[in-house]
């Protein structure tokens, strides 16, 4: 397979140096790491990543394709050379046509969510084997537009983003099969849409049983100019489903978005109910409703939903003042029903201002308070400022969070700070400091605290090339993105990245 | 068979393929489906990637704001690209209302038009002549940047004329 798909790779690479009229573009990424995960011996082991990305586009067609390749000084058995994608494309007036590996959704994913979280790659503790983070569907997409109706019908495997590429072959990485079709008719800017999706799974332990069928239907649109709206049900549909169970026993999923504005006032709103709704290795992703933070702390502290039972709203504010200074309020809630007695309820608020004191500085102030008793944190808090500055032909900037956790036995407190000192599109320098008191990250039990020191250095030498140089210690744990959550390995050692685009 | 298939295809193939990229509909903010093709500007269109979790695209947009206000509409257009994720979708329009862009957002969920575009940074800016095709490309945002932009979208006008 492998071998057809690079043939495939050089007929993009030759019709993109043989036709004028086509154009061939890519990026490539390449990793170089020298460390290792913080404490574990040997310290110092090397390793390659390279993800290269080509893209042919000739008039209405396209072909894509990535090759992926991981080289480490460990380990024969895991270093790799594939072409992890490849995706033929045809898009028109009327249709669009795909084949390969896709991103597609059903919704607001509800049922099928793909994605892909650009330049991450991915390790884990287990397999110690590095990849492009993305979880694809390999097969077919089609949609059809037709005046106000579309429909769009989506057949193919997903990845399971958790196993690596070097697994045996007796492993399957795709154990989801989904098969399905979104109609939807707008008039205006109002939009209606029905899904319906075939769901077969690996673990189904009858071989040939039948899938698992789900239905889900969606309203998004705009009231009165100033509100609008996006409500969506989904449900798993049995022999003897009742559309109307919404039970214990019955699999569902709800959610309400409603936001609006009134001058310089901007509002969301967001309701969700999941129950038994967790599809598969992980094919559905609906909306989270906890806040995406950007900073490092907080982002590390998220809620992530529990989809076979959770509930709960969300609602931001945002205030944009006429001297171009925006307030921002956001506070969720999230209850989980894990048995009868265990029902934790995750709690966030969260207040951020950003202003402009004189023309060449920028302030960011935050505060954060949440509970979180499905960590078995009672209480967090959190604050911090983040100050940029300009200077002729240079910019500054100081970040500082503090974070303070209370549990009932391991108190913890983590601490961030680090200066950045850039000349814009060309290069900036970064030192940052971590502490954390956290008795599950103390090296050992007797020591006071785990510091983090690291460089990160950016240099662009034009447009097109971009290299990345880190050294140092790096905190790893949870991490969120586009949407997305995953786990991130701390690491200890010198980074060199190379961004190229072609 | 596939072979087949590719040459119907580029047989039935009627446009360029930066037209291509001008066809892909994304639905706006305020709930109507629009392409790039309808917006665009009949010199050049200046198109913005963001998301309302990156720090230096919100950091970035009053000055597009301010920027797009010293153009003609119909000769340089202004088009905003939004690429917030499902679990963000719901703060887009208010947001973006609250920030007061008064050039359409356009919202891309799937990344259709990111991946056409292979833009792979947040912020990242880029200038397109009537054809779609993209002129300049700019990655980032620091204080100052909408100067240099400003000169290029001047530079690249004079180079129309």
């Amino acid at each position: 397979m492998n071998r057809f798909l690079l043939i495939l790779l050089l007929i993009i690479t030759t019709l993109g140096t043989g036709h004028a009229q086509g154009t061939l573009r890519g990026s490539n990424l390449m990793e170089y790491q020298l460390g290792n995960i913080p404490e574990l011996t040997p310290r110092y082991q090397s390793s390659l990543f390279d993800q290269l990305d080509l893209s042919y586009r000739y008039k209405s067609f396209g072909l894509d394709a990535r090759v992926e390749q991981y080289y480490p000084s460990f380990g024969d058995d895991i270093s790799y050379t594939r072409v992890s994608q490849f995706k033929f494309q045809y898009r028109a007036e009327m249709i669009d046509i795909q084949v390969g590996n896709l991103y597609e959704s059903f919704g607001r994913g509800l049922l099928l969510r793909t994605y892909e979280i650009p330049g991450s790659i991915w390790e884990t503790r287990g397999y110690r084997v590095r990849y492009g983070f993305y979880r694809d569907l390999l097969g077919a997409a089609v949609k059809f537009n037709y005046k106000n109706a579309e429909l769009k019908l989506i057949r193919g495997e997903v990845l399971d983003v958790t196993l690596p590429p070097t697994v045996s072959d007796d492993t399957n990485r795709r154990p989801d099969l989904v098969e399905g079709a979104e109609a939807s008719y707008r008039l205006g800017s109002q939009k209606v849409g029905l899904i319906y999706m075939r769901h077969h799974t690996e673990s189904q332990s009858i071989v040939g049983s039948d899938p698992a069928q789900l239905l889900s239907a969606y309203y998004d649109g705009v009231l009165f100019e100033n509100f609008s709206l996006y409500g969506e049900l989904a449900k798993s549909l049995n022999d003897n489903t009742d559309l109307t169970d919404f039970s214990d026993q019955a699999a569902y999923a709800g959610y309400v978005g409603l936001s609006f504005y009134f001058g310089n006032l901007g509002a969301s709103l967001e309701y969700k109910n999941y129950h038994n709704f967790s599809l598969g290795a992980g094919i559905n992703d609906p909306p989270t409703l906890v806040k995406e933070h950007s900073y490092r702390l907080l982002n590390r502290s998220t809620h992530i939903p529990v989809l076979t039972d959770e509930s709960g709203y969300q609602v931001e504010l945002y205030y944009s003042f006429e001297d171009g200074s925006i307030l921002t309020f956001n506070t969720s809630r999230a209850s989980n029903e894990i048995s009868e007695t265990i029902q934790p309820v995750f709690k966030e608020y969260f207040l951020e201002y950003q202003f402009y004191p004189i023309e060449k500085l920028s302030i960011k102030a935050f505060a954060d308070y949440a509970e979180d008793p499905f960590r078995g944190e009672p209480h967090r808090y959190a604050g911090g400022s983040y100050i940029d500055w300009d200077h002729p032909k240079l910019t500054s900037s100081i970040e500082f969070e503090y974070q303070q956790i209370e549990r009932d036995a391991d108190p913890a407190h983590n601490y961030y700070i680090a200066y950045t000192l850039a000349k814009p599109s060309k290069f900036s320098a970064s030192v940052v400091l971590e502490l954390t008191t956290d008795p599950f990250l103390l090296v050992e039990p007797s020591d006071d605290f785990n510091a983090y020191p690291a460089f990160i250095g950016t240099y662009r030498p034009n447009t097109k090339n971009t290299i990345t140089l880190f050294a140092g210690k790096r905190r790893g744990g949870p991490a969120c993105n586009s949407g997305v959550c995953y786990d991130v390995l701390s690491f200890e050692g010198v980074e060199l990245r190379l961004n190229t685009r072609f | 068979m596939c072979l087949i298939l590719v040459t119907s295809l580029l047989t039935l193939s009627q446009h360029s393929t930066a037209q291509s990229t001008l066809r892909i509909e994304l639905k706006e903010i305020n709930g109507e489906y629009y392409t790039l093709d309808d917006l665009k500007g009949s010199e050049l269109t200046v198109v913005d990637f963001w998301a309302t979790w990156c720090k230096p695209c919100v950091k970035s947009i009053p000055k597009l704001v301010e920027l797009s206000h010293q153009y003609e509409k119909e000769e340089v257009a202004f088009v905003g690209i939004n690429v917030d994720s499902p679990r963000n979708l719901a703060k887009v329009r208010p947001f973006s209302k609250s920030l007061k862009i008064d050039y359409p957002v356009l919202l891309d969920t799937d990344q259709a038009l990111y991946n056409e575009l292979l833009v792979s940074v947040l912020p990242t800016v880029l200038i397109l002549d009537s054809e779609g095709k993209v002129l300049f490309t700019h990655e980032g945002y620091t204080h100052g940047d909408e100067e240099y932009l400003k000169k290029k979208i001047n530079e690249l006008l004079e180079e129309n004329e």
